[in-house]
Parts: C-alpha cells; structure tokens; sequence
C-alpha cells in the first residue's frame, strides 16, 4: 500500500485535537470521542498521532513495525467520529478512515500482522466467517422459519444475516424477529443459508483488502444471479460494507440496500406493519458507528421506537454525530478486549444517567459488546435490538 | 517410529495466492508482481511439508526445523509454523536473497542445511505457488548429494528409511528412501493444522535464529545467469457475437454451425 498519496495532507492536520472531543456546542460540554484517544492517553493515539505516523512512515523516518506502533494503528474502532468533528470543524480534507485502513494494510501486505487477526484470517478461510464458527451451521437461526433459498428461488428481497447474527444464540430473536415481521407483512423474501459468506467488512477494516474483496465479489455476484431488487440486513457492519465499502472495492450492485430499521420504518409509514402493544419502558438509544455517524441513518430506528407507545426515548448527551463508540469495530474487539471493554462499560454508565432502564440498539456487534460489559459491571440493566422491541409490541 | 531424528522443513513465503486476482499486479516494467492489499503466507505446499513433518512428530519424538529464507521475511507470519508445533525457526535473510532463481535459492538453503549438520528428513513442498518451478527441493538433494522422492501423500520415518506414498496421475507409489531423504509433498497429504489465539500468541517471544549470507558463506557474486525477460499479464480477447434466428430451432442449427465453423466443436 503506497501511502504517499497522502503526503499533501499532512500538513493540514492542526493537532488541534478537535476530533478527540464530541461537539461541545451540540452537547455543552466538553467529552471525549474517540475512544482510542480516551482509554490510551497519549497523542499518538488520536486521529492526529495516527496522521503523523503515516507522514513518519512516508518520510522514511519510521521504518520498524515495533509492537508499540501496531498497537496504536490497530487500536483505532474505526467508529469515524475523528472525521466527523475534523471535517466540519478543522481542515483536514483527507478521509481519515480510508487512511486508517490504508495504513493497516501496509502491514498487511508487508506481513506484520497481529496474532488475534491473524487466527481470524485463518477462521474466516475456513469457514467464511470472522468468528471461526462451522460453516454448515450458517443459516441455523432460520430453522423453522421457511424462507426462501436464493440459491434455488428467485426473490424480491435478500435478508443478510451476517457472521455474529448468525451465530450468536443469544441475538438470534433479532433475526428470527426480522424475517417474521418482513414475511408476515408480505415481503418475498429469501436468503443464502448455510451459503452465505461473510461480507468481509471486518476483514477490510483491519487492512486485508484482498479478502474482502473475496468476499465482496461473491455476494455481488450472489445478490445479482438472485435478480432481487432489494438487500436487507440487521447489521449495521453489513450495512456499511455494502453501502461504503464495495464501492471502494469496485464492487457494485444494482439493488437498493436498507438497513433492517429502515425497512421496517418503511412499512410502518405505509401500515403493512402495526405496533399495537404497550410497551412501558424508558430507553435510551446508541447510535452504532456504521449505522449512524458512517452511513447517516438516525431516524429509521428512533422513528420505529416513536411508533410503539409507552417507550419513552431518552437520549444520551453523546447521541447521533457525537455518539460514542462501543468499541467492538475494526478489529479492536478481537485484539484489544481490555479496551473494548472498558469503552463498553463508558456507554453503559452515559446511558443509565439518562434514567433509562435500557440501552436500545441497532447493530449485533453492539449488542454483544453491551451484554458483557454489563455482565462484568454487575449491572441490572437491559439491552435490546430496535427490532427486539418492536416485537414485544406486535 | 524412530525416536530423536531431526526434520529440516523449507518453507516460502509467498503472496496469499488465494488473493483475488486484482492483488496481484504485474509490473512489466521492474518485470514484477506487485502484491496489493494481501499479505505473504507459507507457501500451500510447503504448509503440507510442514503438517507432513508434525505428523511424523505426533508419532515418535523427533526435533523439525522450519528453513526459509528472503530478502526480508515476514515473522509472524512464518513464526506460525512454531505455533503449529514446530521446534525451531531460522530465518536465512540477506538483501542478496532477493529474487534469486531456484539454483541459488537450492544452494543458500543447502549451505543453511549443512550448517545446522544434522538430519534425517528433508521437507519442502512440490513447489512454490507464486513460480511453480518445483526445482529448488530437487536442487537440494543434488547438492547435499541425497535421495529425493517429490509429490508426497504420505511420509513415514522408520528406523531403516522413510516410506513414501507418491502420487501418481491414477493413483500412488509406496517409495522407500534411505535416510537422510528430501522428499517433496503434495497437497493430497492434508492441510496445515490449525493455530489458535492461544498457540500464536504463546510463540510471539520464542527467539529465532537469524543468519545472513556471509553466516552461510555463500558467494552470491554470480546469480545472474537466469535472465527474465518479460513479464506481462495475459492478455484475453473476447468477442461476444449474437446468434439470429426465427424460432429456437433455427438459432440452435445456427450456433452449432457457427461453432462447427469456429473449429469448436
Ligand atoms: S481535528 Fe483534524 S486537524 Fe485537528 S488534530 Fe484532529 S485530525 Fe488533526
Ligand atoms: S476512528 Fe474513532 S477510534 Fe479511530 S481515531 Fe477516529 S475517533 Fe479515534
């Protein structure tokens, strides 16, 4: 990976560390953001330190791949609030994610890798997903459902699981809820089963782009033999790979892509769907990255938890543009557990002083991370998928 | 089985060949494939030399040692084969190991072989997936003047010789080599096993020998004499030609004259 095409850049970063802290004048305050910033301390882990060690590895000045600085490349979630804030309020035009991930693949492609990616490379090889599980168990969360194979029948809609939905136990209602909710208000509907792959986001945030692209030509090529006019997902990692990341990959498809929230917000405006149920409960909403700050969708999920009555919204001061990361991204939960962690046990704290009895959100990744913060904290409090919500009001 | 006999392994590393073709871009230019967004792995067949080489170790005690050499390699990634259960790593790295051909790649690793003196087996994988010569194992037998059986699907170490099973285009040969043996191997002798969080990381500080190229004492003042001269992607030419006709009768008559004509079929 030829980072030289980042050399004019460099000198727009301002080290005004603006992209460490949540916008003070939304929030009123004065928050940390980055959450690699936050937990590390040192300057060479905020956006600027990972800036300025790609201009030391583009000048020659930095030239070992020490066990300090691929701790501090891969310690970034790639949650893309350091973009956010620089973008809008200083001037580094460059897109700080590409170069984050630019700068991992240099030593992906130089072979310095770190063990926990590299055991997940190994897994994924074998069975095309990034947690290693058995292949054949793919499309088990689906048993007794009767939906349609693409590999067998033409669809409308193509339901992407993705790797942590498909096998974490635990999260299965959300999916089961899904594909329940879209079959009962008509949708022809479909999916790979045991077939399908793993998108191959994750894989691109740590820096093996070539995998992903593996990945990424399979499911295009997947997704258009199926002729199906819409792809839908309750992950918001999916969601992103598909919407930002193939595109990067050359990787188009001629189909429109919606997160899972907002479809249902789709046929809940167009009353196909009908949540009739109370439901009391005070909530409070986290924003995943990849749904939220990356992709820009907000709404879809707050106005579906609008819909049903009795839920009371709360939101926290770091909500929308400046939520904070829960920090299971980009290669981070596998590697660095300690700090996804203690980045887990920070949001769950910010969402219990809003006064809500649960944290809502809309992404498997965050989800699990929650449930084990939780779990260590010892805390009675709950968390839902929008979709598991939604459900107990049907 | 015998017990304390040492395995020499000689192991590539190599681009991920299982890398999309868009990885790999041919500079005609430097006369170069430029790997992009993949990174170097152990050559597949050397990975099968080297389960070869564990299996022996599962049954009967014996020390194997991983070889490989380059111009700068990849440590963790070649520190996997001690996380698989290999005994010892040595790193043959020199900016002269650079690109050099099968002849001075068997020569280097012979001379490392030499100086490590003692062994019984020596493994390496039927070739390399970026060239595929299939020279270098061959090359080295010539060199330490030993037996060489290729394409193994199975290797035995017994007290008196190493047993082969050779593949054969319909089937396999059972060869027995005295000892010490190369012998080359085959993907149908099984995958590498697998390494975990807990092997890889368990291996991340075990000290590995380094040596370089007046360690070995090769002269490498002349390894020049294999010239390449071109290299270029292939270049595909497709033509995509619509077959008229009334009915599809007539467009079947038509496509398999029009192939008849095409020579085919
Ligand atoms: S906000 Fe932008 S310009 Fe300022 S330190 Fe961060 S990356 Fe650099
Ligand atoms: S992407 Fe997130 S973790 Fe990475 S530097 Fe930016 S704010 Fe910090």
């Amino acid at each position: 990976m030829n980072l030289d095409k980042y050399e004019k850049d460099f000198n727009h970063c301002l080290h005004c560390h603006l992209c460490y802290v949540a916008n003070w004048h939304t929030i009123d305050g004065w928050m940390p953001i980055c959450p690699s910033a936050a937990y590390f301390g040192f300057e060479s882990f905020y956006a600027s330190g990972r800036i300025e060690i790609t201009r030391g590895i583009v000048e020659g000045k930095i030239t070992e791949a020490t066990d300090r600085l691929m701790k501090i490349i891969y310690s970034c979630t790639g949650c893309g609030a350091c973009r956010e804030q620089c973008h809008s309020l200083s001037g580094f035009k460059a897109d700080h994610l590409q170069l984050f991930v630019d700068l991992k693949a240099k030593y992906v492609e130089e072979g310095e890798l770190i063990a926990e990616h590299m055991a997940m490379i190994d897994g994924l090889k074998r069975e095309d997903n990034v947690l290693g599980e058995p292949k054949e168990d793919r499309g088990k969360w689906a048993e007794g459902l009767d939906i349609k194979d693409i590999n067998k029948e033409k669809v409308d809609v193509i339901f992407h699981a993705g790797c942590r939905l498909s096998y974490d136990k635990e999260l299965w209602p959300i999916v089961r809820g899904a594909v329940t909710l879209l079959k009962d208000a008509g949708v022809d509907l479909g999916m790979a089963g045991a077939e399908e792959s793993c998108c191959g986001g994750r894989v691109y945030e740590i820096g093996y782009l070539g995998e992903a692209k593996k990945y990424a030509e399979d499911l295009v090529g997947r997704v258009k033999a199926s002729g199906a006019t819409k792809l839908i997902t309750s992950c918001s990692d999916c969601y992103d790979a598909f919407k930002r990341i193939y595109p990067a990959l050359e990787q188009d498809m001629d189909v429109e892509i919606l997160h899972i929230t907002e479809y249902i917000n789709r046929l809940i405006r167009e009353e196909k769907i009908k949540p009739v149920k109370e439901v009391p409960m005070k909530i409070t909403y986290h924003d995943p990255c990849h749904l939220g700050r990356i992709s820009g969708v907000y709404n879809a999920p707050r106005s579906i938890l609008h819909s049903i009555s009795g839920i009371e919204l709360l939101e926290m001061r770091r909500s929308k543009e400046n939520s904070l990361c829960c920090g299971a991204g980009g290669g981070v939960m596998e590697a660095y557990s300690d700090f996804t962690m203690w980045t887990a046990k920070e949001r769950i704290i910010e969402a219990k002083e809003t006064g809500a009895k649960a944290i809502v959100t809309a992404c498997p990744w965050c989800e699990r991370n929650f449930k084990d913060a939780i779990k260590e904290m010892g805390e009675d409090f709950e968390v839902y998928d929008v979709i598991e919500l939604l459900m107990q009001a049907i | 089985m015998k017990e304390g006999l040492n395995i020499i392994v000689c192991v590539k590393q190599v681009p991920d060949p299982e890398g999309p073709p868009s990885a790999f871009e041919v500079d005609s230019e430097s006369k170069k494939v430029i790997p992009k967004g993949i990174p170097p792995v152990m050559s597949p067949f050397d990975e099968n030399a080297l389960e070869a080489a564990l299996r022996i170790k599962d049954e009967a005690a014996c020390k194997v040692t991983v070889l490989s050499m380059g111009k700068r390699l990849a440590k963790p990634v070649l520190r996997k084969s001690l996380a698989v259960g290999a005994d010892e790593l040595i790193l043959l790295e020199d900016n002269s190991f650079e690109g050099l051909d099968p002849y001075w790649t068997a020569i280097t690793l012979s001379s490392a072989i030499k100086r490590i003196g003692t062994y019984d087996l020596v493994l390496t994988g039927r070739q390399a997936s970026d060239w595929n010569a299939a020279q270098v194992g061959p090359g080295i037998s010539e060199i330490l003047k030993i037996p060489s059986v290729t394409l193994a699907r199975k290797v035995e170490l017994r007290e008196d010789g190493v047993i082969v099973e050779r593949v054969l285009p319909n089937g396999y040969e059972v060869i027995k080599a005295p000892i010490p043996s190369l012998v080359t191997v085959s993907n149908e002798l099984g995958d590498l096993r697998y390494a975990g969080i807990k092997e890889i990381k368990a291996v991340q500080n075990k000290p590995i020998t380094t040596l370089c190229a007046s360690d070995l004492k090769v002269d490498l003042s002349q390894t020049d004499q294999i010239k390449l001269l071109k290299l270029y992607p292939p270049v595909w030419d497709r033509k995509c030609n619509f077959i008229e006709g009334q009915d599809a009768q007539e467009i079947g008559v038509a496509l398999a004259l029009k192939l008849r004509v095409d020579k085919v079929v």
